[in-house]
Parts: structure tokens; sequence; C-alpha cells
């Protein structure tokens, strides 16, 4: 839709596939992806466990070749160096070698990235900092928890001040807090005027902090846009919570909603609109042992809108 | 790119030495040389010679299982343990990956070496026997034979797994001492296909006995500076065409 | 709603100078680097070869400490010590034809390995031939024999080099006749026997073995042979009959007889034996000739 900048991240047509297995069954784990990723956003790759979503950013990354289609980092092939020296990438689960300390790990990063000598020290005692990793700084990885060795992977991503930063899955395995944090990490870097590509199987994460979506699901782009726009904010449905409820007004409340949930004497309904909460409302004013105590209106979810999907790829495929 | 290569070179050297394999082959290679005292019943008044050679072959053979060992699984594991996606994300370019693993790894052999030799030549003052230094001429034309080698473990590194790979790094090491019979086997062969055959193999395979002036230096044999220089540069451009071999393969890998 | 994308003018990646064919050439023109300073290496080492040829062969200790040392792999430095023993051999045939330590190698791999028949065969075959040392081959071979009793071909080979080269035909005889009584022995290994023994003089062991040859085969053109090989034996054990009488004549009378017939009327022998073949004694420059010519006499 916009031309103007050039975007971050191409991808046209992309299709990716594997022969796996003796008899080089093929898998198509990539089929015909098309996105563009702008500067300065934070952009969500969404989708199920197996959807493709590492197959495309290892293109994306070049360590992998795609089958069909192409795939340009800052305008170029994937393989560039001078693209990948302005990108910092955070692999899933990352390893990294055991037998270096924290700023020894960081130091190899920022030479190998190219980082002036000058500057390097500077920058790893920084992210140390930033990281609240100085306490282990001079500690061998190999004891790290997970929390910590996240902490580490984004470090060495952004060791040389990259302009993209992409992440595969950052969030797995973090606590809450963990998980906070990161997200503001990616928040703090978009306010810095850096682009955010990451993917992810987790919806509120996407829903919290992104501005725009790509839903992946076996393979297959289906929607790209900003959520915003995915999401149009109609109310679906209406949750309302009844009290004191007995046996014979349950019946007559549960004609009038599309689901119910008894629990003791409350009873949680589901209607479909306002008027349906009226007619509830009158209800509980003719039978005085009733009382309504919450209403809820349910706006339309990106789960509900990717459970959608998934079941609409199930019927198709 | 220098400072790429030598980061990654860096990298493997610290590695690999605090690779506990590596410390476990040095320290046998000492044991050995250490025992040599033990045959002298057996000598027949031989020991000096048999000590020297007995000692330079040791430290050429752990050297050699050094290389096969540690090299055969330097890029596998890299990739196995995923650490090599972090690596090549970066601008780094993969030959210089490649290059910088290699050298890594002749940095660790050196150190081996020097370790072995300082080990060899207390042993051989402490029993008595003169310890010249053209004996070192010896271990260093090993070096040369090693860098051969190394590049053939790195090369099998990019596509097989640590068993294979070694597995094929050793059958180098035994084919490229067998050569000689090879050529031996042409000059003699009435047939012309197996001549052909076997000229052929001779000149493609690594002629490592090319590097093994072991005899001649215990003996106080005469060298030949030319021939030197020939094997010298026969290593160099062998190991750059291996390592070329492995660049090619390792560019196409997908990951 | 999906995005538009709208395909834009890329800007070329730079696929670097180590993909596309480059490298492949680059490969090929090393290993043709190799060669050529293998074949430069090749011929300044063959010097080198020489000396450390020598060096190696010289620095084998006994074979009795090999055998000792290597224990569990006896057959397989054996072998080792084969391939080298042939390769020491290959290289001097095509230089020098100077074998000084090639007894010595097969000493010790006949220490270590004594089944090793092969080696016998080719050690003792070089080393008489190639080597010059027939004697010392036949030593190897009489020590191969006590170490392989049931093989033929030890002592058939001790008999060849004894007829071939030391013209040593009784011991030659006697070698060949052990042989013929080994399992699996070449069954003309009798009538080489016979014949070595015949050469020698012995002419009552040939004639036995030619006879048991002839009544030990049904084959007409065999005992046909046999005959013809029977009736030499006869000539020549009358021509050497005759040619002491002969010798014992000069020695008495300090002259040469004039024919065969003043040996008999001097009483030296008691009879002129017919010839074999039909044809007739003479004598000739004092030596005892027959008139059929020898090619007709096998």
């Amino acid at each position: 839709m916009s031309s103007y900048p050039e975007p971050v991240i191409s991808v046209t047509r992309l299709s990716k596939t594997y022969r796996t297995g003796l008899r080089m069954k093929r898998v198509q784990a990539l089929n015909d992806i098309s996105l563009e990723v702008e500067k300065g956003e934070i952009f969500g790759f969404l989708g199920p466990n197996g959807a493709g979503k590492t197959t495309l950013i290892k293109i994306l990354m070049g360590l992998t070749e795609p089958t069909s289609g192409t795939a340009l980092v800052f305008d170029r092939t994937p393989r560039d160096a001078t693209a990948k020296a302005r990108l910092g990438f955070l692999p899933e689960s990352p390893y990294f070698y055991d037998h270096l300390t924290a700023r020894e790990f960081l130091g190899l990063a920022a030479r190998l990235s190219s980082v002036p000598k000058s500057e390097a020290e500077g920058r790893v005692t920084g992210l140390l900092r930033q990281l609240r990793m100085e306490k282990s700084a001079d500690i061998q990885m190999r004891g790290f928890s997970r929390g910590m060795l996240q902490r580490m992977g984004i470090a060495q991503a952004l060791v040389a001040d990259p302009e993209l930063v992409v992440l595969d899955e950052p969030m797995g395995g973090l606590d809450p807090i963990g998980r906070k944090e990161f997200r503001d990490i990616i928040v703090d870097l978009r306010e810095r005027g850096k682009t955010v590509f990451f993917s992810t199987h987790i919806l509120s994460d996407v829903e919290m902090i992104c501005d725009r979506v790509g839903i992946v699901i076996e393979g297959r782009m289906v929607e790209v846009g900003r959520l915003s726009e995915i999401l149009t904010g109609d109310v679906e449905s209406i949750e309302v919570t009844v009290k004191g409820v007995t046996g014979k007004t349950q019946k007559i409340l549960e004609r009038v909603s599309q689901h119910s949930l008894k629990s003791g004497d409350v009873l949680l309904l589901t209607v479909r609109n306002e008027e349906d909460v009226d007619k509830i409302m009158a209800i509980g004013r003719e039978v005085g042992s009733i009382r309504v105590v919450g209403i809820v209106p349910q706006r339309r979810t990106l789960e509900d809108y990717f459970m959608e999907h998934v079941a609409r790829t199930g019927r198709e495929s | 790119m220098t400072d790429r290569i030598s980061g990654v070179a860096l990298n493997t050297f610290r590695e690999s030495v605090r690779d506990k394999v590596l410390i476990t082959l040095i320290i046998f290679a000492v044991l050995v040389m250490g025992s040599a005292r033990i045959i002298q019943p057996l000598a027949l008044g031989e020991e000096a010679k048999i000590i020297k050679d007995l000692g330079l072959s040791a430290i050429t053979l752990f050297c050699v299982l050094i290389a096969i060992l540690v090299g055969g699984r330097i890029v596998y594991r890299e990739v196995e343990k995923r650490t090599i996606y972090i690596m090549l994300a970066k601008p780094v370019r993969r030959w210089e990956f490649i290059l910088g693993k290699y050298l890594g790894l002749m940095a660790v052999l050196v150190v081996s070496l020097v370790v072995m030799t300082a080990a060899f030549y207390v042993i051989l003052l402490v029993l008595g026997i003169g310890a010249p230094p053209y004996l070192l001429l010896a271990i260093l034309l090993t070096l040369f034979e090693l860098a051969i080698l190394t590049a053939a473990a790195v090369l099998f590194s990019t596509f097989s797994t640590p068993i294979t790979g070694a597995v094929f790094a050793f059958a180098v090491y035994f084919v490229g001492h067998l050569t000689r019979d090879l050529r031996l086997l042409a000059a003699m062969s009435p047939s012309p296909v197996v001549k052909v055959a076997s000229y052929f193999l001779y000149y493609v395979l690594p002629n490592l006995s090319n590097f093994n002036i072991r005899p001649e230096v215990v003996y106080g044999a005469p060298l030949d500076p030319t021939a030197l220089v020939l094997s010298v540069s026969y290593a160099l451009v062998y190991s750059v065409t291996l390592l070329l071999i492995a660049v090619v393969i390792f560019n196409r890998k997908e990951f | 709603m999906l995005t538009e994308v709208t395909p834009r003018p890329r800007a070329p990646g730079r696929a670097g100078p180590l993909a596309g064919i480059l490298p492949v050439v680059l490969i090929v023109w090393g290993f043709v680097g190799a060669y050529l300073l293998q074949l430069s290496l090749d011929r300044a080492g063959e010097n080198r070869m020489r000396e450390r040829a020598m060096a190696e062969m010289a620095y084998f200790p006994s074979g009795r400490f090999l055998r000792q040392a290597s224990i569990e792999y006896q057959s397989l430095a054996a072998d080792f010590i084969w391939l080298r023993g042939i390769q020491y051999y290959g290289y001097h045939l095509m230089s020098d034809r100077k074998y000084e330590w090639l007894g010595h190698v097969f000493d010790i791999l006949t220490s270590l390995d004594p089944g090793f028949i092969g080696a016998y065969h080719f050690g003792a075959i070089t080393l008489a031939w190639d080597a010059g040392k027939p004697h010392e081959a036949v030593d190897f071979l009489t020590r191969g024999m006590r170490a392989n009793p049931m093989s033929w071909q030890i002592p058939f080979d001790a008999g060849f080099i004894c007829y071939m080269l030391l013209r040593d035909y009784g011991r030659a005889g006697t070698f060949f006749e052990v042989a013929a009584k080994m399992p699996n022995a070449w069954f003309v290994l009798a009538r080489w026997a016979a014949i070595a023994k015949a050469k020698a003089g012995d002419f009552q062991t040939a004639r036995e073995m030619w006879l048991d040859i002839l009544n030990g085969t049904e084959n007409r053109a065999l005992k046909a042979l046999v005959v013809r090989q029977l009736k030499n034996l006869d000539l020549s054990e009358a021509t050497d009959r005759l040619q002491k009488a002969v010798h014992r004549f000069e020695q008495d009378r300090r002259r040469l007889p004039a024919d065969l017939r003043e040996l008999l009327t001097a009483g030296y022998v008691d009879r002129i034996p017919a010839e074999p073949f039909s044809g007739r004694f003479y004598l000739k420059d004092g030596k005892v000739l027959s008139t059929t010519p020898p090619n007709q006499r096998e």
C-alpha cells in the first residue's frame, strides 16, 4: 500500500518445500507468502506451532533458501553481508557457547558484527546494565537460567545497534515478569526508531504491542494488516451474570440466551445483543428473587478471529 | 574481515583448549614418551635411536588424533548446538567462518605440538640422550602434514556427523601414508588400466609420506632443502584446495 | 483484508565471489598444482628414498624382538613387512639392483609368520637370482621346510635353486624327492627328481624313480615318455661307464685309446654296451659320444 520509504522486509510469493524422510516426502512449509514490514513498526508474525514461522525467519536470515519467490531485507538478498550488518537476530531457544562468560560472548558478537573496537566495550557494558546482567557478567554461561539466556540473546542481537531486530518466539518459556520485561524492551526499541519483527503463537503478546500483524496457518498467509482493522470492535455478544436463580427461572432465562453456565445459584448467560439484555432485566424485575450482578460486552478478540481462521482452514484442507 | 575471521578462530581455539579430549590426549602423549625408558632391555643397544623415533612418532600420532577427533566435530558441533544460527545471522561470510574454524584448530595443534615437544626435549635431556635442534625440523614438517589433515577434517565436518567425519579423516591419514605403495603398484603393473588408475589415485590423494623425515633426522642423514620447500608448498596448495571444497559445500548448506 | 504488495525494483544482491563457477575452477587448479608439486618432489626425492629405505631396513631389529612386541598382530605385522619388502625390492629392481637387506627382511617376515609360504617363495627366488645369493636362499628354504613340513613348494624351490644355479644335482634331486612325497604335490615333481638324480650320476635311484612313474600311470603318452627317459638314463649310464674306462686307460697308459675297441681288447671294459637309441658309441678327442643326436633322445 505505501511505497515510500522502502520496506525493511519485503517478501513476495515465497514458498518453501522440504523433502524429508527416506521416501523424500514433500512437506510444504510455506505456500505463496507475501508481506511487507515498514520502518519503525512492530510487526507480529502469528500462527500456531508448525505454521512455518521459523522457516520464514530462517529464509530472512539467509540460513535457508526458498524454493520459489523472493525475500528481501533492506532491499537486498538475505545472504548479503551489508543487510546482515543492519539487523539483529534472536533465534528460538538459542544456544550459546557455554564456555564463554556473558561479557566474552557479547564481545565476540560485537567483533563478528564489525562493531568498532573503540565502541565495543562500552556497548557491551551498557547492554549488560540495561538487561540487569551486570552481576553475572563474568560467569560462564553454562550456568545461566532460561531468563538469563533469553536476555543474553536479545543483548547479542542489539550489540551492533541494528535498525531491524528479528525475534523468533522470544517469549517462549518465560514467566509473566519476564514476558513483561521483553514487551517493554520491544516497545522501547520502537521508541528508538527501530523496526521489530517477531514471531509467536501467543495472542496476548501480539494484541498488546503490535502495530501490524501477519497471520499464517499451515504455511499460508491468511491475513495481513493493522490490528485495529482486523478487529472491528463490534460487540459480538454480551455476558450477563444473574444471581439467585432457581430451577424455574433458569429455564425462562435460558430461553433468552445463547449459552448458559450454572454454578450454585449463579447463572452466567451469553446473549446476542442489548435487547436480550433488556429482556433479562425485565424477567429480573418480575421475579423478585433474582438479581443481575454483571453485564460484560464481548468484543471480537484476536483469539476469536484466530480460531475462526483455523477452523476455516481445517474445513478447506 | 580479519576481525571476523580472528573472532571465529579465537573462539574455536578457546573452546577446543577447554575440551577434555585435548588435555587427555596431550597427557597420554607425554606418558608414552616418558615410558620410553622401559624398552631399554629390548632395544638391543639402539636405545637412543629408538627413543628419538618413538618420541617423534608419539607426537605425530597424538597430534593426528587431535586433528581428527577435535576437527571432525568442529562444524557439526555448531550446527548441532544451533550456535551457528546466531553466528551466520551476523555479517560473517560463510567462507570466513570456515577459515576461522580452520585457523583456530591449527592454533590448537601448534600449541599441543609445542607442549609435547617441550616435554620430549625434557625427557631426552633427563635420559642423557642428545637433543639436537634438527629434531625440530621433523616436528615442523609434521605440522604441515597436520595442515592437510586438519583441512580434511574440517571438510568432512561440514557434511558428516562427528563419528563418520572422524572415520573419513582417519582413512585419509591411513591412505595418505600408503600412496607410495600405490605408486609402486602403478610402476610394476602390466595392465594399463591398473597403471592409469593407480597413478591417478596417487596424484589425487594426499601424499602424507612426503612429510615423514623422521628416519633421516634420527639417523642424521642429509636433508634435501629443495624437497622440503616442495613439501611445504604441496601442503599449502593441498590444504587450500580442501578448504575451498569445504567452503563450497558450506555455502550451499541449508539449516 | 490482504495488503497489496506492489513489486518494487530490487537492488541486486551481492552473491559474493564464492558462488558460481570460480571456486570449482580454483579447486581443479589446486589439484593440478598438487600434482605438479608431487611430480617435482618425486624427482627430487629419489636419493632420499634410497637412504630412507636403507635406514628403515637396518632399523628393523631381529625378528625375535618383533615377534614378542607384536604378539597379537604377528600376521598383520608380517603382511606389513611384506608390503615394505616388496616395495624395497621393487625400488631396487628399478634402480640399482642391489638388495643388501632383502635376506634380512624375509628372515624377519618368516620369523613372524612362519606359515607365510608365499614369503619363502618370493624371498628365496629373489635372493637367489636377483641378489645373487643362492646358498643363502637354500638355507632360508631349509628353515622354511622345518616350519612347514607338509609344504611341497618350499623343498621344490630349494631343489630348483640347487639344480639351476648351484648345479648341485644330487641335492636338487633329494629336494624334489621330498617335495614329491607331500600332499598335493605337482605330479611332475617325481619326474624332476629322477632327472636331477640322473644328472647327478645316481643312476640307480633315477631308474627306480622312473620305474615308479611308469608303473604308476595308465597314460600311454606318459609311459612312452618314461621309456624314452629310461633309455636316456641307460645312455647316460653307459656313457659314464665308458668315460670312466677311458679315463683309467689314460691314467695307466698315458695316452688315449685309439677307439672304443681298444678299451675292450685291453680289458678295461668287458663289452661295448648297445646304444639305446639304435646308434653307436664312439670316441672323439677322449670323449665318449653317441651317434644319436640329442634332439632324438627326448
